[in-house]
């Protein structure tokens, strides 16, 4: 169990390491994100197998009480999605029985070792998880609109979420509903806009920030990028036609470089409010088990 | 500002340079060994200081382009100047350094002071000499290679053809000429189509010491690659992949982490490479890919803390290593400002400290032990007084003696082996 809430507590502190590393001077730095996102992954993997094994194992008549706090959990909070709005993980599907907080086990003995690593990590406790349940969770504008993410060990499920609409979406073999909108600006233009956009290459999404190349910077003559840059470039010809510009701009901005620009948008969110509901968020992308796609998506 | 960020001796060992993380390039001189004491080697003085890169900002992408240099490497030497090469995030410089230690006196146009003279009151000609002036060691930047890095660079690699040398940043490795800064070739690229599919990135990169062909780059996931550039333009498929498999009952959240490797050297010879991860330096036989002859574990009792290290971030620190001259030892750095050796032939290993108590001029380094059982003992350091802030990330050998800089966070150390 501490183990658990080791992996729970550094799902929240790699979180807390990809946001803070968006107002990092430099940039952000793409190897460390990386391997974040891998222990982000490898804890994610752990809880999802660690809950799995208590679900399988907790009798029918908590069903209800089950299902009503995970109701809870549902509400996510814009605050998360402007967190996390760019990065995905992947999960692979593959579990392992072998996980520990970083302390080399032996197999004979790994719930005292697993102790050991409890003691060592600074974790939140469950209560406290409840308190920020109840107070920081936001009413979302349309309820109606949600769609309970189903437990979906497929692969073809991904989320994405909109810093400009905070608009969460999962995308299911090609199609898109979304999931959530918490104060929507302008919900309804981006949902129609991106109902038709995500039917398209998700790959718009990723905006390479050589897009930025003008024109009479030198480019490296051995490989031949232009058809690359080509394409990117069509794709965001005919996307801008349908979508409102400041989207666009938001969105390359955000993706492109996680530079100021994006940070000015939603500088104003409250940070503490930010890590408070950080643990809401994450049960409920846990519990629901939507496919997360690769984490890092912001160069 | 002064915190240290590179160290490297030239090929004859007599200059030392250092970059800062304030963009900052400080070169150390040996001083002529004495006459009198022809057993001491002589010391290293400050020979020049100047400022190579200054911090700049990408308009287009509302980004800070900071001016920490992140690695320097020496040009061999061909004339009276030394040239060496600087870089930070995204531009590479190309540094003369020339000494200047004689001045033309006598000029007919101009007064001693610069200022010049009236054509008129010329009455007769003089020919100007040169006479001997304070030594002046000047800087000046030659070249300017930039434009070539989306990503952060990370490497810089100066090929024994003397011409060319190559950059590498995250994603892609461009091979540049010395005297043309306006085009580079990209000999590799790992980026993917797609970059959801992004799974390591390119850590370090060097030329091989003799080979001009050849190069190695290391990846996030443990992995090296050697190349041939004779094979093709680019690089993207390997010659030879140098990778150990992982032990699975070390599987941890961290493995990815602590598997990164954080720095590449060839040896001298050019037989061998080592790369250091997080926890332990490895030996490869280039002409072995399937695992490391050699490993040494650097600081295995901090496996139990990885968590805490992930906390506080130490776990991403990146360690360099380094040869000695023939290759029979080799030398890393570790917390506590400890720095680790470890003697190839006599598979011996001994642990120093590098601190302003422990190092009074002449006195000897006492080796030092870390104390990971229960009981500890008398003069060792429990693991759990080990201060993380204290760390020596880079270090150097000399090329041709046993004399050894590290750099701890904001000072250099600089020791020699006692002579009897």
């Amino acid at each position: 169990m501490e183990c658990a809430l080791d992996a729970q507590n550094l799902i929240s502190i790699s979180l807390r390491k990809i946001q803070s590393s968006r107002t990092q001077r430099g940039g952000i730095k793409l190897h460390k994100n990386l391997l974040v996102t891998y222990v982000l992954r490898n804890a994610r993997q752990f809880y999802m197998s660690k809950n799995s094994l208590q679900t399988q194992r907790t009798p029918p008549y908590e069903d209800a009480a089950v299902d009503h706090r995970r109701q809870e959990y549902i509400e996510l909070t814009g605050s998360f999605t402007e967190l996390a709005d760019d990065f995905y993980c992947n999960f692979t599907g593959v579990e392992s029985d072998t996980w520990h907080c970083g302390a080399h086990q032996s197999s004979a003995q790994p719930s005292e070792l697993a102790h050991q690593d409890a003691t060592a990590c600074a974790m939140a406790s469950p209560s406290d998880s409840e308190l920020m349940v109840s107070e920081a969770c936001w009413s979302c504008a349309d309820k109606s609109s949600w769609e309970l993410p189903i437990l979906n060990a497929q692969a073809n499920q991904k989320t994405v979420l909109d810093l400009d609409t905070h608009v969460v979406t999962t995308v299911t073999n090609g199609y898109f509903h979304s999931d959530c909108c918490a104060q929507p600006k302008q919900p309804q233009a981006g949902a129609q806009c991106y109902t038709r956009k995500r039917k398209m290459d998700t790959s718009y999404y990723i905006v390479d920030p050589e897009f930025y190349l003008p024109d009479f910077v030198p480019v490296p003559c051995k490989r031949m990028r232009s058809e690359d840059e080509e394409d990117d470039d069509d794709d965001l010809q005919s996307d801008s036609e349908q979508l409102d510009s400041a989207n666009i701009s938001n969105l390359i901005s955000v993706l492109g470089s996680g530079g100021l620009s994006e940070f000015v948008s939603w500088q104003q969110m409250d940070l503490e409010q930010i890590f408070g509901t950080q643990t809401i968020c994450l049960k409920h992308t846990l519990l629901a088990g939507s496919g997360w796609t690769r984490a890092i998506e912001a160069f | 500002a002064d915190i240290i960020s590179t160290v490297e001796f030239n090929h004859t060992g007599e200059l030392l340079a250092t970059g800062d993380k304030g963009g900052r390039v400080v070169i150390f001189q040996q001083e002529p060994e004495s006459k009198n004491q022809p057993q001491c080697r002589g010391e290293y003085n400050v020979y020049s200081t100047f400022q190579s890169h200054e911090p700049e900002f990408d308009y287009l992408k509302s980004l800070e382009i900071e001016e920490k240099i992140n690695k320097i490497r020496w040009l061999p030497q061909k004339n009276a100047a030394q040239f060496l090469l600087s870089t930070n995030d995204k531009t590479i410089k190309l540094w003369k350094i020339s000494e200047r230690d004689k001045r033309p006196e006598g000029y007919n146009l101009k007064e001693e002071d610069g200022r010049y003279r009236d054509p008129n009151s010329v009455t007769t000609l003089r020919v100007p000499v040169l006479r001997p002036m304070d030594l002046m060691v000047e800087a000046s930047p030659r070249r300017v290679f930039a434009n070539a890095h989306t990503y952060h660079i990370n490497s810089i690699s100066v090929n024994s053809d003397h011409e060319t040398y190559l950059s590498a940043d995250d994603l892609r490795i461009n091979l540049w000429h010395l005297e043309i800064t306006d085009r580079s070739f990209n000999i590799v690229d790992i980026k993917p189509a797609n970059m959801e599919e992004l799974t390591e990135v390119i850590t370090a990169a060097e030329f091989h010491p003799d080979q001009c062909n050849t190069f190695v780059y290391s990846s996030s996931k443990g992995t090296i690659r050697l190349c041939d550039m004779r094979a093709s333009a680019l690089c993207d498929q390997h010659a030879k992949m140098f990778e150990e498999p992982e032990d699975p009952n070390n599987r941890s959240f961290f493995s990815e982490i602590i598997s990164s490797i954080s720095d590449v050297k060839f040896s001298h010879s050019g037989r061998y490479m080592m790369t250091r991860d997080y926890l332990s330096v490895k030996i490869w036989d280039l002409n072995m890919e399937t695992r490391p002859v050699e490993t040494y574990q650097v600081h295995e009792y901090l496996r139990s803390k990885l968590c805490s290290l992930y906390e506080n971030d130490c776990i991403f620190d990146k360690f360099e290593c380094c040869w000695n001259g023939n290759d029979s030892v080799v030398m890393t750095g570790s917390y506590n400002n400890f720095f680790r050796m470890f003697d190839r032939d006599y598979r011996q290993d001994v642990t120093f400290e590098a601190s302003r108590e422990n190092s009074k001029p002449r006195s000897v380094l006492k080796p030092r032990k870390i104390s990971t059982g229960g009981k500890r003992k008398k003069d060792e350091i429990s693991v759990d007084s080990l201060d993380f802030n204290k760390k020596i990330l880079h270090t150097a050998w000399h090329p041709l003696d046993n004399i050894i800089a590290v750099a701890t966070t904001n000072n250099l150390y600089i020791f020699q082996d006692k002579l009897n």
